[in-house]
């Protein structure tokens, strides 16, 4: 009966007393295993005064603990085993770098533009910002060291010399304070002011300051046009009516659409491209297209209208006309040759809608920069900080034609080529045909939108190839 | 109670015994000793074995307890190795076979540390979840003129986000890397709120001197889609990331550029890590979206590189600071070795990585 397991479990089940047996079974083992393998006595009382019992463990155990610890040092190369030797904390690796980085260098800086500081922003609610036209002739009496420091290299003896922002091109710089200490002695006021005269008249200073201050100006308006027309002018080599004439034909347009317009000097970069002798008057299209994009950063489309081209239709909205997606699609040339007549590369001919940043048109050699336009987005601002990349602008091949750049880029970039769309010429860019000598699907015809007096530079007769057409608008605003 | 035979009985019959066994499970007569021959149904339903645990031994019930207490604690330390994503959102890009024996022969040195790169990337990537692709970087001919097969690696880039088009970063590995940490996961140490760690400005250490502040760039709107690291020469390709985004496209595509090429390529001394460091100081749309991280971070420096800068503890390698991945560019450059170094390293990490309660 004792040995039957099941009877057994039975009975310990029935009372607690079936447990402690159990228990005191264990312990009793337990001190005979350990009697009967480590020979020490658990139950006997301990003789404390007995002085052979310690040494003699220490005597039987040594010497097998100093085995093991040579054994240890023979395998691992340490006496003590490493358990003892390292703690658990020094083996977590890093959850972050932070103790390498110095936080006074994090976190983001503000965009600002060419010759401007992100605090120095000149806010207008006008959402046509252009120079001021009644400045021409005073600013044309005036030289370029008046606008600009002059930086000198080389040797002293041949010295170069090259210009570069001043400082109150950044902000205005507070003459207050000098006139204040000026002041506090009033006699040498007084002896200033009858003895020496001012370099500047009046409206000299005033036409410098405009011509400083137009870099700073950005639209806080609340209209925020889609579509900005930009125009960048060289103030020299034009009649002072002819620009008139040129930017009230933007803001007219711009102002039957509502849009934005967006003119700019082309000296106030010569620093940029005087030092490389990069052709003023075709480079200085690309970053006046680049500062409207700081001037107006929620537009959607730039609209590079350049200073030989004249909108002959007000009626005609190019929202509706190029840059919707029914109306673009249906012109575009596909497969066109970048390079005219049979250039190797050509534009692709799946380009939908959403992804075209960049709308050109071409001239008998290919590409021309006149009349173009660009997106307001990371293509759009690619392909032209590209353009004005400083190698660009010091490849001899470029220099004269700024239009060289682009077709370089977009032949050897296939993404950017990707985001391009070649449309026809006369769409926005139909050129004047004077002497009927230029291909039709080139040359103006009536009721065209845009006109362009493409050689009236070299002509210079801009003006009087103006007059026409400029006299047909009036007639034809007049009628409206 | 009359106790039945079941060894020749149907089916029914053992439903009809087991409920007869529900009924009398209190019963006293229902443990009386029976004859050896005889198997009742509870013999039959439960393994003898079992019954003789629940019965005397107790101790086997800890030895099982103990067991399964083992196997969880290894369960969590390895339970990484059950969680694989099937579309990796991290890929590593490990570029091996350097020059890939087209002017000499491979040494068997060569091999073996190619072996333990690439070895040491793909547990990592195990480890993790992330996808590793080795790219062959032979010498070919397309790159042969002067320093152009540093563009390799774009190539490579491009070829690889296509490869992968629903990973999110990739990350740039030269074979003279060696991930030390295998433990940190990329995406926790550095990815996750990355504007928050890394440098929007090249202020913080500027060996080219390229201008600080330009115009044109906004970093509180852009986000990053690059992270890289500089040495005492500038921006340092060995180790970076790259997210895949269109701005990735095309600062890929604009990297290279003949014109850019032609004027440079004698002056560029570290070929497309200098030509970034271009494209950085004139492109605003490509400043905007990279950033910095501290060398230390994902790329520390061995003590062969960078001489000038020995006593500079920010770029070098150290194990006190457990540092992340070791970058041992260089290392066949004068009396180095590869080979002692890679050997060095691999020691050096797996007595880091010495569990505590090992003895050896």
């Amino acid at each position: 009966m004792e040995s039957n397991p099941d009877l057994l479990y039975r009975k310990k089940r029935k009372s607690f007393n079936g447990l402690d047996s159990l228990y005191s079974k264990t312990i009793q083992k337990f001190k005979l295993n350990v009697q009967k393998y480590f020979g020490i006595d658990l139950d006997s009382n301990y003789n404390y005064n007995s002085k052979f019992n310690l040494p003699v463990i220490i005597t039987d155990y040594l010497p097998i603990v100093i085995l093991l610890l040579i054994l240890n040092y023979l395998i691992n190369g340490n006496i003590i085993p490493k358990p003892f030797t390292t703690s658990i904390g020094n083996h977590s690796p890093p959850e972050n770098f932070f103790k390498f980085t110095q936080s006074k260098f994090l976190g983001s800086y503000n965009l600002h533009g060419l010759t401007s500081k992100s605090t120095s922003f000149i806010p207008v609610t006008d959402k046509y910002i252009f120079p001021r036209v009644q400045d021409i002739n005073t600013l044309k009496e005036l030289s370029y060291e008046d606008f600009f420091d002059v930086e000198t290299y080389g040797n002293p003896k041949n010295p170069k010399s090259f210009y570069k922002y001043s400082l109150d091109f950044y902000e205005d710089i507070d003459e207050d304070e000098e006139i204040i200490n000026i002041d506090k002695d009033q006699n040498e006021k007084a002896v200033k002011n009858s003895e020496i005269k001012p370099k500047y008249s009046l409206s000299q200073q005033n036409a410098m300051k405009s011509f400083k201050q137009t870099g700073r100006k950005i639209y806080k308006g609340n209209e925020n046009p889609e579509i900005i027309l930009v125009t960048s002018i060289n103030f020299e080599n034009l009649n002072p009516s002819y620009i008139v004439k040129i930017i009230q034909n933007r803001v007219d347009y711009a102002h039957t659409n509502n849009y934005g317009v967006y003119s700019r000097w082309n000296q106030e970069f010569l620093p940029m491209f005087q030092k490389t002798r990069n052709s003023l008057d075709s480079w200085s299209r690309i970053i006046a297209i680049r500062e409207a994009m700081i001037a107006f950063p929620k537009a959607k489309w730039f609209w590079y209208i350049d200073e030989t081209s004249f909108i002959m239709n007000n009626q005609i909205n190019i929202n509706n006309y190029i840059l919707k997606k029914e109306s673009l699609e249906p012109i575009i040339l596909k497969d066109q040759s970048i390079l005219q007549p049979d250039g190797f590369i050509k534009t692709y001919s799946d380009v939908k809608f959403e992804d075209i940043s960049i709308i050109l048109t071409q001239n008998e050699n290919g590409i021309s920069v006149d009349n173009f336009i660009i997106k307001n987005n990371l293509y759009g601002k690619a392909i032209l900080n590209l353009v004005l990349d400083p190698l660009m602008k010091t490849y001899p091949k470029f220099k004269k034609d700024v239009s060289t750049t682009l077709s370089h880029i977009l032949q050897w970039h296939p993404i950017l080529l990707s985001k391009t769309v070649i449309i026809p010429p006369r769409t926005i860019n139909a050129r004047v045909n004077n002497n009927a000598d230029i291909d039709i699907k080139y040359a103006y015809q009536n009721d065209d939108f845009v006109i362009s007096f493409a050689n009236c530079k070299l002509l210079a007769n801009c003006e009087k190839q103006l007059t026409p057409y400029w006299e047909k608008t009036q007639l034809k605003n007049k009628d409206d | 109670m009359e106790r039945k035979n079941v060894t020749s009985q149907s089916i029914n019959d053992l439903l009809e015994a087991s409920s007869n066994l529900e009924k009398n499970i209190d019963d006293d007569d229902h443990f009386r000793p029976k004859d050896k021959k005889t198997f009742t149904l509870k013999h039959k339903l439960i393994p003898n074995q079992l019954l003789r645990l629940k019965t005397n031994h107790y101790i086997g019930k800890i030895v099982l307890a103990t067991l399964s207490l083992l196997f969880f604690i290894w369960l969590i330390f390895n339970g990484y190795r059950f969680t694989r994503s099937s579309s990796p959102k991290i890929v590593m890009v490990l570029a091996v076979n350097n020059g890939g024996g087209v002017e000499r022969w491979k040494t068997p040195e060569e091999w073996s540390l190619e072996r333990t790169s690439i070895a040491n990337k793909k547990d990592y990537a195990e480890r993790h979840g992330y996808a590793l692709t080795l790219k062959d970087t032979t010498l070919k001919r397309r790159y042969s003129h002067e320093w152009r097969e540093g563009w390799e690696r774009v190539d490579i880039l491009r070829q690889t986000m296509r490869e992968y088009p629903d990973a999110e970063w990739f990350w740039w590995l030269d074979q003279n890397t060696f991930i030390m940490e295998p433990e940190i996961d990329l995406n926790s140490y550095l990815l996750r709120n990355i504007d928050k760690k890394a440098y929007r400005t090249i202020n913080y250490f500027n060996p080219q001197d390229i201008t600080a502040e330009a115009p044109y760039v906004d970093t509180t709107t852009s986000p990053i889609n690059m992270i890289i690291t500089q040495d005492c020469n500038g921006f340092n390709l060995n180790s970076f990331l790259i997210r895949k985004s269109e701005w990735s496209e095309l600062l890929l595509d604009a990297w290279w550029d003949p014109v850019l090429y032609e004027q440079m390529h004698m002056v560029w001394e570290r070929r497309e890590a200098s030509c970034l460091e271009v494209l950085y100081s004139h492109q605003p749309w490509i400043r905007e979206s990279m950033a910095f991280v501290p060398i230390k971070a994902i790329n520390s420096l061995t003590k062969g590189n960078c001489w000038d800068q020995k006593d500079d503890k920010t770029l070098f390698y150290n194990k006190n600071d457990r540092d992340f991945l070791v970058n041992l560019d260089g290392c066949n450059n004068g009396d180095r070795s590869c080979w002692n170094e890679f050997e060095y390293y691999k020691k050096l990490r797996n007595e880091l990585h010495k569990a505590w309660y090992k003895f050896w």
